[in-house]
């Protein structure tokens, strides 16, 4: 089972912010088949509260072009897209109440969070410590 | 600054008293276009909040 059929499964949902219009927001929805929440935060006032990169190098850098490649090898294409093209993002999870129970920030365009360790936060022991 | 806050800018980890006051008054749309306070997103529940690159 995939991360979004386990976190349904326990109950917890996966909220989404872009950075993109609503509109975009719409055909993201349509074009994945998402079925969490998503809000749109186009003045990134919630990225920066997150303390998430920004910047040219962090989407064009060595790193994220070598990622890119990798991803290309597997069969992915990138299509348009639509959000501020040099934010990066993250994944935390939160709450109930003033709790950030994982952060991982994207240094880079491809830097993904560890699936595994999100799901361990989760659905492990649910008094973990902040990671 | 305290060890621990030393320890915290190190690890780029953030505790929720740092984001506390960073989050005060932001607020994200909904696709019908209303405003939420952020904090409300988890202020009674559990969440993974992604926060996306871009749509798309």
């Amino acid at each position: 089972m995939d991360i979004k059929g386990r976190l349904n499964e326990a109950g917890i949902p996966m909220v989404a912010i872009g950075s993109g219009s609503p509109e975009g927001a719409g055909h993201f929805i349509k074009k994945l088949d998402f079925t969490g929440e998503l809000y749109v935060n186009q003045d990134l006032s919630a990225y920066r509260a997150f303390k998430l990169e920004r910047g040219f190098w962090k989407t064009l850098g060595p790193s994220a072009l070598l990622r890119g490649i990798e991803v290309m090898r597997k069969g992915f294409r990138q299509g348009r897209t639509d959000g501020d093209r040099w934010q990066q993002g993250g994944v935390f999870v939160m709450g109930p109440g003033d709790k950030i129970l994982f952060q991982h920030r994207n240094r880079f365009a491809g830097d993904h969070a560890d699936l595994d360790a999100v799901l361990k936060v989760v659905l492990g022991d649910r008094t973990a410590p902040q990671v | 600054m305290s060890p621990l806050s030393c320890r915290v800018r190190r690890s780029g980890k953030m505790t929720y008293d740092e984001l506390k006051p960073r989050i005060s008054g932001v607020k994200v749309e909904t696709l019908k276009e209303d405003m939420v306070e952020l904090e409300s997103l988890w202020a009674l529940r559990r969440i993974v909040l992604a926060f996306l690159r871009h749509f798309g």
